[in-house]
């Protein structure tokens, strides 16, 4: 170990951990079993909820550690880091959650999809199709706040990304990017290809957690017509489990 | 003792705290004062918990008379705090008569100003924090003519010992203005530079108007990455200095996204990061490279500081006979 990089061995490989700044953490694991990962990291964020973190960022393969250097600094979260993966403790999500996102596919609501289909070499019935057929597996729940990214439906090839972010995004959208999807919980800049879009409300402050779903559940996209927005609106993102 | 504020004049200010933790499994930022030294001190010279609301006006002053006396501090960039037109002076406990006009103007050397007043500002907290979330549609900027409550444990602020300044509570008082020295520790994709990468501690960085409190960018030469490999999105903590290949540095501020996939050369270290939250566009900064341990001293060293100021306001306060106050945690 030096004073900001240890690394400890996995089965197929290992997880490398680097301080980043004296206030944060970030641990990759290099493996070729994606899902064993996923599940390594998503198992270790639960370190930011200790006393004295502030929380972690857990994405595929890697998790960002952020705490108070003034109780905890690097040598320490390595120990509770390999203490923690010593343990086997790892990510177990609750099966069968799924959440039902209803979307109005494109037009004004998915600027995109007619582009998107083009260099996919599909219809745009047939991206839309593809896109709701199956539920989607949630990686992780990101920025901007509430949006849960998951594995993209099954495309003939990756979908690129916009070659200019857009300033601002409308909340609901629902994206492409690579070979993953997102839907947009509150507006920001995006750089994803837009789809899409949803009226149900994805995230609330003012509730208890704000966020319903996790990694580990599924998303069910649900074509619906526009004159149905109205409908959904602002109506919360409804959970079956 | 119920009081109420009236706003004279709002400038570009709102209610403010350190931020909401706990909350980036949401994908929830942490958000607060962009200054947390400042704001810290400023909690601590009044008496006030760390964590306490305070108000943060960014580039414009603020005005406003309250009903009942008020134990006042500013801290921040330099200004001028006049109550009553009588010039006062900043980074020190203040008392504000019943009625007086309390003036900030003239914001220099820096972006923000930060105003504590002993007691609790009646604005409801979201997610346990007061700090504005543009994205969740959350936050509380001042208005002009709006009538703010405050709750103070204390009756009366007019002490004989008040009136002058008795004590001076020892508090450091940084330097602020152009060119300023930001201290960084090397960060995850340092090594990726090869010797480009000590150019980031040799050159000037220029802020950039379009820079905000989601990230700065800055002009310079940047370094360059000798990789070519593409960095899968992961998780980027506050303060962190990117390299696009666009050649434009991005510094991350405590409104970032929570992902990215840009090269990482340095983080700043807390300290400095308090000070990215006060440059201004057109500002040079110059990165000094330091240790992790360094960083984390000095961390430690400025956190204990302010905790001897809260304890020496804390007790300077008990013996006049102003008793429960909450010392800073």
């Amino acid at each position: 170990m030096t004073e900001v990089m240890d690394e400890m061995p996995v089965p197929g490989g290992f997880l490398r951990i680097r301080a980043c700044g004296e206030a944060a953490t970030l641990v990759e694991v290099l493996t070729d079993d994606l899902e064993m990962s996923w599940r390594e990291v998503h198992g270790i964020a639960v370190i930011g909820d200790a006393p004295g973190f502030f929380g972690a960022v857990a994405t595929y393969t890697s998790v960002l550690i952020e705490y108070d250097p003034v109780i905890h600094d690097f040598s320490e979260v390595v120990g509770m880091i390999r203490s923690r993966v010593a343990a086997g403790r790892s990510y177990e999500p609750k099966p069968g959650r799924r959440v039902i996102v209803p979307v109005v596919y494109g037009g004004k609501w998915g600027p995109d999809l007619e582009a998107v289909a083009d260099e996919l070499e599909l219809s745009p019935d047939e991206l839309v199709r593809r896109h709701h057929e199956r539920p989607l597996l949630i990686r992780a729940v990101v920025s901007p706040a509430g949006s849960p990214m998951s594995e993209g439906p099954d495309l003939p090839a990756p979908v690129q990304r916009q070659n200019s972010p857009r300033p601002s995004v409308l909340a609901g959208s629902v994206a492409l990017a690579g070979r993953q999807a997102i839907t947009y919980a509150t507006s920001s800049p995006g750089g994803w290809r837009l789809i899409g879009r949803t009226p149900v409300q994805l995230i609330n402050p003012y509730h208890s957690p704000p966020v319903i779903y996790r990694p580990g559940d599924l998303v069910q996209y649900l074509p619906i017509a526009a004159d149905r927005w109205d409908e959904f609106l602002n109506v919360p993102v409804e959970l079956r489990d | 003792m119920n009081a109420e504020l009236t706003i004279i004049k709002a400038g570009w200010s709102v209610v403010q705290d350190l931020g909401r933790t706990g909350l980036s499994q949401y994908g929830i930022v942490r958000g607060g004062a962009a200054d947390q030294y400042s704001a810290r001190a400023a909690n601590a010279l009044v008496g006030n918990a760390a964590m306490q609301p305070l108000i943060e006006c960014t580039v414009q002053g603020l005005a406003f008379v309250a009903d009942v006396p008020l134990l006042m501090a500013v801290t921040g960039a330099p200004c001028d705090v006049r109550i009553s037109d009588a010039i006062q002076p900043a980074w020190c406990p203040l008392v504000a008569p019943a009625g007086s006009l309390v003036e900030l103007r003239d914001i220099r050397h820096g972006l923000r100003a930060y105003v504590a007043l002993n007691g609790l500002i009646d604005v409801a907290s979201v997610l346990g924090s007061v700090a504005p979330d543009a994205g969740l549609g959350i936050g509380h900027a001042l208005i002009d003519g709006e009538c703010l409550g405050l709750t103070s444990r204390f009756g009366n602020f007019s002490h004989p010992a008040t009136g002058i300044p008795l004590f001076l509570p020892r508090v450091t008082v940084p330097s602020f203005g152009s060119p300023w020295t930001i201290d960084v520790v090397d960060g995850p994709d340092m090594d990726d530079f090869g010797e480009s990468g000590a150019l980031l501690f040799r050159e000037d960085y220029v802020v950039n108007p379009n820079s905000d409190t989601v990230g700065l960018r800055l002009t310079g030469t940047a370094p360059i990455r000798e990789l070519n490999d593409e960095i899968v999105s992961r998780g980027v903590a506050i303060g962190s200095i990117e390299v696009p290949p666009s050649g434009e540095l991005l510094v991350l501020q405590r409104g970032r996204m929570l992902t990215a996939g840009y090269p990482l050369i340095a983080v700043a270290s807390t300290s400095g990061q308090s000070w990215l939250g006060q440059v201004i566009p057109g500002d040079t900064l110059r990165f000094r490279r330091g240790t992790l341990n360094d960083a984390r001293d000095a961390a430690r060293r400025q956190r204990t500081d302010l905790d001897k100021t809260a304890q020496a306001v804390a007790t300077a306060l008990q013996s006049c006979g102003l008793t429960g106050v909450i010392t800073s945690m």
